[in-house]
């Protein structure tokens, strides 16, 4: 057999052992959310040394390592979906929208580069997830959701769950919050075809926005820009992802 | 019995009926696909259809003993199952969650697909076994009942085609049921068995009962995760229009609180927003948008921002083509504000200009309609090759494939994306003129790369000196001169670039190199181009129109690294729509072997009550294969022809029908062996020139396309209906109990063979494919059934 041959059938096997592992598995009745809570911190940590060539690190800060392992995230996710709410994968949370796979999450707060005296606005509330790791990490969060339901239930759950310092509001992130600006950090987690210049211009000099730019329901790419303290901006590819739309097809 | 002569025709007409709506049905499928999962999935409806068919004629082989007795019921009893699970099969499919986006992650969309792909086999089984108790009942000739089948067959298409034109396709689910149940009378009433009146009446009613079944059963439901689906949960969003289409459900949909603003590229320190804009959607799925001017005096300021202004700014550009009009209106606006004397905008959704001339308010209207805006319908390359006109700019938006399984842009046939669509395109432009072309920018590039090796390939070389790039943080411009550009015109784009923070690449020798984009492209023009490109990880070799399909980035080399990071961000860059298709034919082959090979293997047979069993595998296998093969290829190679997928898959599927039909009636008057060495040639004469025949053809009206289409489907078609039946024939004679075997293996190859004629087109071109395909009748010649005969009298 030819030596292709052997590693299409070793991939085809691959593939088979792959669609295997993606089956479902209820946890077990004695597997604790925390323990679960553990694994994905591990999972997160062994992705992150893999994928230094991207990142340009083997390790992300600590702080933000904390917030995820502190951040109950089954309490983010439909009920029907706890038992797997702490795999490394993104999970539906209904209207069309996702939660974030913890990877992603972690990496997106770790570009940032927040302090504890910042104050941050995040574009996309979805399920509030992103917006409760923030909270632990800064001093102020604001985050929007133009999916009436949505915004309504992420301000009752992350009020429920005591993020005191987190501002769930409705409407549409593309104009950001001129009132509340400028911002140290906007994280927008919601696929854009441009990065909207009302979030440009409420980014304080210094400071930092992660956005994925793109079109809706494709591969977008992850984009940094940092803007200095002259005001001019600069912008760096961190990795491809695939991220729903920012609602209103900007 | 005998029947008498209504009787007789009444019969024939309850199979004309049949017929008709099975194929209706499967082109339904194709339109129904679209609609739900955004992509037509031929080859998979053709493969599942002929699962169902398949499974009929090796069911009847096996228990002809115990059904044909009870022929003159099962008659009106499939037909009546046939209606049923037309409604039945959508119903449960749609119960069935599949949300292609969780492939990545969930095998559960997985199974749910090969359930879709079982559930619709269903109908064409009952409709198969309709036809297959006919072909064996002594009392009908059978001239005529192909003649009834293929006339249905043909007929259902074209109504279903003009049907589509006015009525959504969903709504043709009821009418089609309540057609095979009609059916199912009409035959009860022609035989001699036929049942009370009060039966009849009630099988009539359910069929009615069809239409009164609440909508949300019979709607395909729009999936949560479609743009259209989403915006509609922003309060206020209204639809200003909307359409139905054989091709596309169209919207036109406006979102007053948080307007829609589609700007790829948008300069970051821009000044200026994006005004609002009207999202145009297929669909569901936002397909453009229409900016709409917010002040008089400065209506799209923002234009000035966007890269593709450079291709205006620069120099007078007088005439102007945009391919695929409303995915770019940025390059309509910015011509018009440009002074551009005449614009032709190309749309493949041909009832788009019109539905939107009629929905739009009069300040907009007068940017998109009137002088110096035309419109003109099809694929870019068609409407070249039907002018002598040559154009200052001809640009458009790459259309970026979304990675996922299912999509607009998910690996189907682009061929305006091929060597010979962009060169078409190019030869039509004036000696200074540009073809701009935006697209995504990715990271690796690989999209852009195989653009830009695709354009090397129509430029003939030189490419390097013609072409330039800007970048921006999210979209790359490809600026392709008909000339080189001259240095004062680089300086000035470059300029431009600077002046917008855009990126300015250039793979001119000796030229700086700004970043890794830079060295990929000039690598891609440089003299190691072939082997960058082999050793590249994504698949980014030229697109052709033998090998038509873009959007195909997969390989298998870097398949397993690309799986490994499927956690760590690489699952954007894993192609799951190949997989997707690799998954089918698992599926096909799968349900195949154990549906059409497995219960004609656990009969008892005795040995010598055999054919050998190596030449029928071969030669019935060789057959389905050929067959399927010849068909899937003319299928997609139509479709540049025809301009449309759904208009391909009915004209050949109908006019291969046809002619197999006519050609299985006259199979007696040929000699087996000559007529197999006969479909060889024609093969081979096909796979040499018929690329070529269609590309000369292309400025034909598209009515007389259509019928050179069907006829051209004639020649291979005409005789490959000849072997099987032949064969069938001979075996009937001289091993009876070999015809389930038969069936089976020929379903077997049958069902696989649309799946893999598609994939290996991805690898080796339909080229190869017609031949592989000639290959099989070949085999089919070396193991035809005289063989097998004089093995059998030798032994």
């Amino acid at each position: 057999m030819k030596k292709g041959t052997h590693h299409r059938l070793y991939l085809l096997l691959r593939i088979g052992l792959l669609a295997w592992s993606l089956v479902p598995m209820p946890a077990s009745a004695g597997d604790s959310y925390a323990r679960q809570q553990e694994a994905m911190i591990r999972e997160i940590r062994k992705d992150v040394e893999r994928t230094v060539d991207y990142i340009g690190k083997d390790r992300l800060d600590p702080r933000v390592m904390e917030a995820m392992a502190d951040v109950p995230r089954h309490r983010f996710v439909p009920e029907r979906l706890r038992s797997i709410a702490y795999e490394n994968r993104p999970l539906p949370i209904g209207h069309g929208q996702t939660i974030s796979q913890p990877y992603i999450v972690a990496l997106m707060t770790d570009l940032l580069h927040t302090k504890p005296g910042d104050v941050v606005l995040e574009v996309g509330t979805g399920s509030g997830y992103q917006a409760a790791v923030l909270s632990a990490l800064v001093e102020r969060v604001y985050t929007m959701e133009i999916i009436p339901p949505l915004a309504e239930s992420a301000e009752k759950r992350l009020r429920a769950l005591g993020y005191d310092n987190v501002t769930a509001l409705q409407g549409d992130g593309y104009y950001g919050l001129e009132a509340i600006a400028p911002f140290d950090a906007i994280v927008v987690t919601a696929a854009a075809t441009h990065i909207p210049p009302p979030l440009i211009r409420q980014l304080k000099p210094g400071g930092v926005m992660i956005i994925p730019v793109g079109g809706p329901f494709m591969t977008q790419e992850l984009i940094r820009l940092t803007k200095n303290e002259e005001g001019q901006t600069r912008s760096e590819h961190i990795l491809p992802v695939v991220f729903v739309p920012l609602t209103g097809g900007h | 019995m005998a029947m008498g002569k209504t009787s007789y025709r009444i019969f024939f007409l309850s199979l004309f009926l049949v017929t008709g709506t099975a194929l209706s049905f499967e082109i339904l499928l194709m339109r129904l696909f679209s609609l739900v999962h955004g992509h037509h999935f031929a080859s998979m409806i053709v493969s599942l259809a002929l699962l169902g068919l398949g499974t009929a004629g090796v069911v009847l082989q096996i228990f002809q003993n115990r059904l044909l007795p009870h022929r003159d019921r099962l008659y009106p009893a499939v037909a009546f199952l046939f209606g049923l699970s037309i409604v039945g099969s959508f119903v449960l499919a749609q119960a069935i969650p599949f949300n292609p986006r969780e492939m990545t992650w969930s095998a559960l969309p997985w199974l749910a697909l090969s359930a879709h792909y079982l559930i619709y086999a269903f109908p064409f089984f009952f409709s198969g076994m309709f036809v297959a108790l006919a072909m064996s009942d002594p009392r009908f000739s059978t001239g005529r009942l192909y003649r009834a089948d293929l006339l249905g067959s043909a007929a259902g298409a074209a109504c279903l085609l003009m049907v589509l034109f006015r009525v959504p396709a969903h709504r043709c689910l009821a009418p089609l049921g309540f057609l095979a149940l009609t059916a199912a009378v009409l035959a009860t009433r022609a035989l001699p068995s036929r049942a009370p009146a009060w039966l009849c009446a009630g099988i009539v009613s359910i069929g009615a009962a069809f239409w009164l079944l609440p909508a949300s059963l019979l709607h395909p439901g729009l999936s949560q995760y479609k743009d259209l689906a989403v915006l509609r949960l922003i309060p206020g969003t209204e639809t200003v229009m909307e359409k139905t289409t054989p091709a596309a459900y169209l919207e036109l949909v406006r979102v007053p609180g948080s307007p829609l603003r589609r700007a790829p590229g948008l300069a970051a320190d821009c000044a200026h927003e994006p005004p609002p804009q009207l999202g145009v959607f297929t669909d569901g799925n936002l397909y453009g948008t229409l900016p709409l001017p917010e002040t008089a005096e400065h209506p799209f300021a923002y234009l000035s921002c966007l890269p593709v202004s450079a291709v205006f700014e620069q120099t007078q550009r007088s005439k102007v083509l945009i391919k695929d009009v409303f995915a770019s209106p940025e390059l309509l606006l910015g011509a018009r504000e440009h002074g551009a004397v005449d614009i032709t905008g190309t749309t493949m959704v041909v009832a788009l200009p019109e539905a939107l001339r009629k929905a739009l308010d009069e300040p907009a209207m007068g940017f998109y309609f009137g002088a110096p805006v035309r419109y003109a319908r099809g694929m870019a390359r068609v409407v070249v090759a039907r002018t002598e006109e040559r154009y200052d700019v001809i640009g458009f938006w790459l259309r970026g494939s979304t990675g996922q399984p299912v999509g607009a842009t998910s690996i189907t046939e682009q061929f305006d994306l091929t060597v010979e669509g962009l060169r078409a395109l190019i030869s039509h432009l004036s000696d200074k003129g540009v073809l701009a072309v935006s697209m995504w920018r990715r990271h690796p590039p690989y999209e852009t790369l195989k653009f830009l090796a695709t354009l090397q390939a129509a430029m003939h070389g030189g490419a390097a000196e013609r072409v330039v790039i800007l970048g921006t943080p999210s979209t790359l411009t490809v600026m392709a001169g008909k000339s080189p550009w001259a240095v004062p015109e680089k300086r000035r784009l470059q300029q431009f670039a600077a002046s917008r923070m855009f990126d300015f690449v250039t793979a001119s020798p000796g030229a700086p190199i700004p970043s890794a984009l830079g060295e990929d492209v000039r690598r891609i023009f440089g003299p190691d181009a072939e082997s960058f490109r082999s050793n590249y990880k994504f698949h980014i070799q030229p697109a052709t129109d033998d090998r038509p399909f873009f959007h195909r980035f997969f390989t298998w080399r870097s398949a397993g690294e690309l799986l490994d990071k499927r956690t760590r961000g690489g699952a954007a860059l894993v192609q799951w729509d190949y997989l997707a298709r690799v998954a089918a034919l698992g599926f096909a082959a799968l349900f195949g072997a154990a549906l059409l090979i497995l219960p004609v293997a656990l009969r008892r047979t005795g040995t010598d009550e055999l054919p050998p069993k190596r030449r029928s595998i071969l030669y019935f296998g060789a057959l389905g294969l050929g067959f399927l093969f010849v068909e899937l290829t003319f299928i997609h190679l139509f479709t540049l022809f025809l301009g449309h997928p759904l208009l391909s898959a009915g004209t050949v599927v109908a006019s291969f029908l046809g002619w197999a039909g006519v050609g299985s009636g006259r199979g007696h008057r040929y000699d087996l062996s000559r007529v197999l060495l006969v479909i060889v040639i024609i093969l081979t004469l096909f796979a040499a020139g018929l690329g070529r025949l269609l590309d000369v053809l292309l400025c034909l009206p598209l009515p007389v396309r259509t019928a050179v289409a069907a006829l051209l489907c004639g020649p291979p078609a005409f005789f490959m209906g000849m072997p099987f039946p032949k064969a069938m024939t001979g075996l009937r004679g001289t091993h009876p109990k070999g015809i389930p075997w038969a069936w089976g293996i020929n379903g077997f190859a049958s069902v696989v063979s649309p799946l893999l004629a598609v994939l290996l087109a991805m690898h080796i071109g339909f080229t190869a494919v017609l031949l592989l395909a000639a290959l099989c009748y070949l085999t089919a010649w070396w193991q035809r059934p005289e063989s097998v005969g004089s093995d059998i009298s030798g032994r």
